[in-house]
C-alpha cells in the first residue's frame, strides 16, 4: 500500500519596518555589530517594550491578503528560555491570542488549484546573532537583530508533496513582496522556513507523529528536505518502527536531517502573558482601512493584464516577477498607446537585462517615460522591433533619450519602397543559390533572404515591406 | 542651622520657595542626620553627598530665578530605592548580580521628579529585586528599623522614619514599602497599577508592582504622586485616565471592615489600635460597617504564585553575559549560567525563582490558574466597591521573627503579606497611616485600600485622620 505526505509549513518573515517591534532602534540588515541597540532590545533592567504600530499594520495587511480572521483583541506572551542571543531570556511572541487566524492560500498543482489553509499568523521579535570565533574558543553576540519584527505564518498540514510546498512558499513570498511588508530574502534570513512533516497510509486518517525540520536555506532545499524526511519516515514505519517527535536541522550539503532535540524538551517554554504590554484592541475601522488600502496582488494583476491588455500568460508572469517590475510595467503602459508594446519591452528586454546584469528588483531604475516613448516609436512604425531592442538596452544601461538616440544614430525605419526594392534586387542578384533553393520549394531560404535584405539595410528595414517586396520579386 | 527635623516635605518646600531655607541647608541638614543615624539603620546603599550638594546649588539657582517648572517639593532632599535607575549612578536592585551596574538611562519617575527640582540624597536598601517581606533579603545588608534595630526594614521607609530624607520612593511589588512604613510610623501610598511608569524601575513582579511613596504625611505622599503619575510613552501599561483628585469630605464616606481580615490571628494590640482608629474615623463622619471580602482565602496564594512566576521570568535575564555579575572561571555556556546565577543571587530569591518555574511549567500551570483567579477577584472586589468607598485593615498581622535578619522561613514571610497582598493582586491603590503605638513601643498603622484610581478618597480620609489624630509626624528620637 502506498503512502502520502502530510506536511505543514511555518514561515518566519522579518518585517521591513523602519524601526524594531518594541523599541525605536533602526531595523536594518548588515550594520556594524551592536550599533542598532538600546536598553530595551538588550534587555536591561527596567527597560520596557512598547509596540510599534507599523508592525501591527503589516500583520493586518498580510492577514487580510491571506483571508484571515483578525482578532478584535490580540495579546502578547513570553516564551521563556535561556540562550545568549536572547537578552531578556524570553521572546515576546503571541500564543493565546494571535492577531490573525483561519486564512488560506491558493496554489496551482498538477491536479488543479488547491487551497492550503493558514492556521495563524502571529507577531514576535527576532533574536540576536551568535558569531562563533573560527579558531578561538569563544562566541560573540550581535544584538542588532534583536527585536526586529517577525511574522510567523503557520499553515495547516494540507501539503501533500514537495511541489506543493514550493508552490505555497513561492505564492506566499510573492504576496508578501507585493504587500511591501518584507523583502523576503532567504539568503539574508528575512524569510525562514520550518517544515512539519508526517506521513500516512493512503486513505488513512491518522498521520504519523510529525517531525520538525529547520535551517532550510532555499525553496529547492525545501523540496529536498521534505522528500528526504517523508522517505525516512516511510522507511522507519515499514520496518515496524515508530517516529519520534523531534526537531531536525537540515544539512543540505549532505542531503540529510540531523536530530537537534526531542520535541518534548523543546516545549518547556513556560509561556506566560506578557505583563508589560496591554491587550491590543484592533478596532473595525483599522481593519477596514487596511483592507481598503490593500494593494492589487500579483495573481490579480496577471488576470487583469491578460484580460484587459491582451498580454500573454507568460509575459504577465514575468511582469509580476517583482513589485518593482510590475510597477514599471504599469507606469509605462499608462504612458504609451499600446500596453502590449510596453509588455514586449519589459517582459522581454528589461527582464533579460536584469538577469544579465544581476540587477536586484529594488535596484531596478528604468525611466518609464522613456520606455513609453520607445514603445510608441515601435507601435507607430518609426523604428522596427530589432532597433527597439537595441534602444531599450541603451535606456536600461545609459538612460538615453530614445528620440535623440534614434535620430543621432539614424535608426528610423526604412519604409521608402524604392530604397527597399533596390536592396531586394541587389540581394537577389548576389544570392543566386538561395533564390534557386526557394524556387525549388525550400521555404527556409525565404527567411535567409529576408535576413540578407535587413542586413543590407543595417537592420532598419520595415519588415512588412521587405516581406512584400521579396514576395513580389520572387513569386511575381 | 534652623531645625528642619519636624517639618513635612511640603512645609520644607514652602520655606525653600520663600527662601527662608536654602536648598543647600536642607541637604546639609539631611547629611548631618544621616551621619548620626546611618551607622545604626543603614537605610542607604549609597549616599551621593557631593551630587546632592551640587544639585542643591543648581536647584537654588532655579528657586532664585522663580523657575515656574519647579514643583512644590523643589529642593526638598529625598531618596530613591536602589531599584530605580538613575543614569550613570550605580543601581543594584539590592542584588549582588547588579553590584556594579550603572544604567545608561534614568527611570521616568526620577526624570519627572528631577525636572521639578528634586534633590537626591542617595539610593536606599531593598529586598533583593524587591522580593521579600521587610527588606531582609537585601544582598548588601538590610536597612534596620528606627524603633528597633533588630528588625529589618525597607530602606526608604527607614530613611524617612529616621529623619534622613523627607520622602522616599520604592517599588511596592509585594507590599514591603507599606509594611515597613507602617511599622516605622510614617505614611505610605501605593498607587493604582498603571498610574506610575515602571520604566527604568528594575522589574521584579511586573503586574503587581507600582512605585510607591513613603512620607511624613499622607499629603506629602500625595504631592509626590501628583509629580510622578501619568501616561509615559516608554511604559505602555501606564493609564491614559485623567486623574481627578476628589478631595471630598470624610462625612458619609463608606468604609468597609473586611470580616476575613479581622478574623485573622493577629497581635491583639495591633487589632485594638486599628479598631480604635476606625472608631475615630467614625467620629469624623465616616460610616463603618463590616463587609465580606470575596475569595478572601485565595488572595494571598494567588498573589504569591503570580509574584514567583513573574520574578522567575523577569530575573532570567541576569545570565552573566551582557552586564552584571559574570563568573570568569568557567569552561562553557552552561557553566557560565550556573556559576553566575548561583553565586550572585540570594538563597531566598532562588527559592522563589524555582517556585516560579514550577508555577509556569505547562504541566502544573499554577500561574495561569492564578491569573484566572485574579480576574475573579478583580470582578468581585469591584462589586464590593459598589457598597463601600474603601476598606480598612491593619497593615501587618504581628511582629514575626521574619522581621529579624537572617531568619526568614518562607511561609512566615508569606503570612506577613496577608493584608497588603490584595492591593498588589488587584492593582488597587492603598495608603497606610500611623495610628498609635504598640505596648512594646513601636508604631502601629492602618491601611485603606480603594477602588482603581480612588487615591483621592483614600488621601482625603487619611489626611483628615492625620490632622485630628496628631500622628502626622514621627516623634523622632525614639530609638531602641
Amino acid at each position: 500500500m502506498s503512502w502520502e505526505m502530510v506536511a505543514g509549513v511555518e514561515v518566519h518573515v522579518e518585517l521591513a519596518t523602519k524601526t524594531k517591534v518594541f523599541c525605536g532602534c533602526a531595523n536594518a540588515f548588515g550594520a556594524e555589530p551592536n550599533t542598532f541597540i538600546c536598553p530595551v532590545c538588550t534587555g536591561m533592567p527596567g527597560a520596557l517594550p512598547t509596540l510599534n504600530r507599523q508592525v501591527v499594520e503589516y500583520a493586518l495587511r498580510a492577514g487580510l491578503a491571506l483571508g484571515c480572521d483578525i482578532a478584535p483583541q490580540t495579546a502578547f506572551d513570553r516564551k521563556n528560555y535561556f540562550y545568549p542571543d536572547l537578552p531578556k531570556a524570553y521572546q515576546i511572541s503571541q500564543l493565546s491570542l494571535p492577531i490573525c487566524q483561519n486564512g488560506s492560500l491558493e496554489i496551482e498543482t498538477k491536479q488543479g488549484t488547491k487551497q492550503i489553509r493558514i492556521r495563524q499568523i502571529h507577531i514576535e521579535e527576532d533574536t540576536g546573532k551568535l558569531m562563533h570565533h573560527p579558531t578561538q574558543p569563544y562566541t560573540l553576540v550581535d544584538f542588532n537583530r534583536c527585536g526586529v519584527p517577525l511574522l510567523e505564518i503557520v499553515s495547516q498540514p494540507d501539503i501533500s508533496d514537495a511541489d506543493e510546498a514550493i508552490a505555497y512558499l513561492e505564492n506566499l513570498r510573492e504576496i508578501l513582496l507585493f504587500l511591501g511588508v518584507s523583502d523576503c530574502k532567504m539568503q539574508e534570513g528575512s524569510l525562514r522556513v520550518d517544515l512539519n512533516v508526517s506521513v500516512r497510509r493512503q486513505g488513512s486518517k491518522e498521520p504519523s507523529v510529525p517531525t520538525e525540520l529547520k535551517n532550510i536555506n532555499s525553496f529547492q532545499a525545501v523540496g529536498r528536505a521534505i522528500r528526504w524526511e517523508a522517505a525516512r519516515q516511510i522507511q522507519v514505519l515499514e520496518a515496524g518502527g515508530k517516529i519520534q517527535r523531534e526537531t531536525r536541522r537540515w544539512d543540505d550539503a549532505n542531503n540529510r536531517g540531523i536530530v537537534l532535540r526531542s520535541k518534548e524538551e523543546a516545549e518547556q517554554y513556560r509561556y506566560m502573558p506578557e505583563p508589560d504590554l496591554p491587550v491590543l484592541v484592533i478596532d473595525h475601522g483599522w481593519i477596514e482601512r487596511v483592507q481598503r488600502e490593500l494593494p492589487e496582488l500579483p495573481r490579480e494583476k496577471r488576470i487583469r493584464y491578460q484580460k484587459e491588455m491582451g498580454i500573454s500568460h507568460q509575459q504577465a508572469c514575468t511582469l509580476t516577477g517583482s513589485p518593482q517590475m510590475a510597477a514599471l510595467f504599469e507606469q509605462t503602459a499608462a504612458l504609451c498607446r499600446n500596453p502590449r508594446e510596453a509588455a514586449h519591452l519589459i517582459a522581454g528586454e528589461v527582464a533579460r537585462l536584469c538577469t544579465e546584469t544581476a540587477t536586484r528588483p529594488e535596484d531596478l531604475k528604468v525611466d518609464a517615460e522613456k520606455l513609453a516613448a520607445l514603445a510608441d516609436m515601435i507601435d507607430s512604425g518609426r523604428i522596427n522591433r530589432t532597433v527597439g531592442k537595441e534602444v531599450a538596452e541603451r535606456i536600461f544601461r545609459l538612460n538615453v533619450d530614445p528620440e535623440t538616440y534614434v535620430a543621432e544614430h539614424g535608426l528610423a525605419m526604412v519604409s521608402d519602397p524604392n530604397v527597399v526594392e533596390a536592396a531586394v534586387r541587389r540581394v537577389l542578384r548576389e544570392q543566386t543559390k538561395s533564390v534557386a533553393d526557394y524556387r525549388n520549394g525550400k521555404e527556409r531560404a525565404f527567411g535567409y533572404l529576408v535576413g540578407q535584405v535587413m542586413k543590407s539595410l543595417k537592420g532598419k528595414g520595415d519588415p512588412a515591406l521587405v516581406h512584400r517586396v521579396l514576395h513580389q520579386l520572387l513569386d511575381g | 542651622m534652623k531645625n528642619l527635623e519636624s517639618l513635612t516635605a511640603l512645609e520644607l518646600g514652602e520655606l525653600i520657595r520663600r527662601r527662608a531655607v536654602s536648598c543647600e541647608e536642607a541637604v546639609r541638614h539631611c547629611l548631618e542626620v544621616m551621619e548620626r543615624r546611618e551607622p545604626r539603620i543603614s537605610a542607604f546603599l549609597e549616599i551621593s553627598r557631593e551630587k546632592a550638594l551640587s544639585d542643591a546649588k543648581e536647584v537654588q539657582k532655579r528657586v532664585d530665578a522663580d523657575d515656574p517648572t519647579l514643583s512644590p517639593l523643589a529642593g526638598v532632599p529625598m531618596a530613591l530605592s536602589d531599584s530605580i535607575c538613575v543614569r550613570g549612578m550605580r543601581t543594584t536592585g539590592g542584588s549582588r548580580m547588579l553590584q556594579d551596574f550603572h544604567p545608561p538611562y534614568s527611570a521616568t519617575v526620577w526624570e519627572r521628579l528631577e525636572a521639578g527640582g528634586a534633590v537626591l540624597l542617595g539610593k536606599t536598601a531593598l529586598d533583593e529585586f524587591g522580593m521579600g517581606v521587610g527588606g531582609e533579603t537585601c544582598a548588601f545588608g538590610p536597612a534596620l528599623h528606627v524603633w528597633n534595630n533588630r528588625w529589618t526594614s525597607e530602606g526608604g521607609a527607614a530613611a524617612v522614619a529616621g529623619g534622613e530624607a523627607f520622602y522616599a520612593l520604592g517599588s511596592d511589588g509585594t507590599g514591603v514599602l507599606r509594611r515597613s512604613a507602617a511599622l516605622a510610623g510614617v505614611s505610605s501610598l501605593r498607587p493604582t497599577w498603571g498610574t506610575v511608569s515602571r520604566y527604568g524601575v528594575v522589574s521584579g513582579t511586573s503586574s503587581l508592582e507600582q512605585v510607591g511613596v513613603a512620607g511624613r504625611t499622607i499629603l506629602d505622599c500625595a504631592q509626590v504622586l501628583a509629580l510622578i503619575r501619568g501616561r509615559d510613552q516608554r511604559d505602555s501599561t501606564t493609564s491614559r485616565v485623567e486623574f481627578a483628585d476628589e478631595r471630598s469630605s470624610v462625612q458619609g464616606m463608606k468604609i468597609g471592615l473586611p470580616d476575613f481580615f479581622f478574623r485573622q490571628e493577629m497581635d491583639p494590640c495591633i487589632k485594638e489600635t486599628v479598631l480604635a482608629a476606625a472608631k475615630q474615623l467614625e467620629g469624623l463622619g465616616a460610616v463603618l460597617f463590616p463587609v465580606e471580602l470575596p475569595l478572601a482565602d485565595l488572595i494571598l496564594p494567588t498573589c504569591f504564585a503570580i509574584a514567583c512566576g513573574e520574578a522567575s521570568s523577569n530575573l532570567a535575564r541576569y545570565d552573566g553575559i551582557r552586564y552584571g555579575y559574570s563568573a570568569d572561571d568557567v569552561e562553557n555556556l552552561q557553566e557560565l549560567y550556573i556559576a553566575s546565577r548561583s553565586r550572585a543571587l540570594g538563597s531566598q530569591l532562588k527559592k522563589l525563582i524555582l517556585l516560579g518555574n514550577l508555577f509556569l511549567s505547562q504541566k502544573e500551570n499554577y500561574y495561569s490558574k492564578a491569573l484566572q483567579v485574579r480576574e475573579l477577584v478583580v470582578q468581585r472586589i469591584d462589586q464590593l466597591f459598589d457598597r463601600c468607598d474603601m476598606i480598612l485593615s491593619p497593615v501587618v498581622p504581628n511582629i514575626s521573627s521574619s522581621m529579624e535578619e537572617k531568619h526568614n522561613p518562607l511561609l512566615e514571610c508569606y503570612q506577613q503579606s496577608i493584608f497588603t497582598a490584595l492591593a498588589n493582586l488587584a492593582g488597587l491603590p492603598a495608603v497606610t497611616v500611623p495610628c498609635g503605638f504598640h505596648s512594646k513601643g513601636f508604631p502601629i498603622s492602618f491601611q485603606l485600600v480603594g477602588k482603581p484610581y480612588g487615591e483621592g478618597k483614600l488621601i482625603t480620609v487619611a489626611d483628615a485622620y492625620q490632622k485630628t489624630a496628631g500622628f502626622s509626624k514621627t516623634s523622632g528620637e525614639v530609638e531602641a
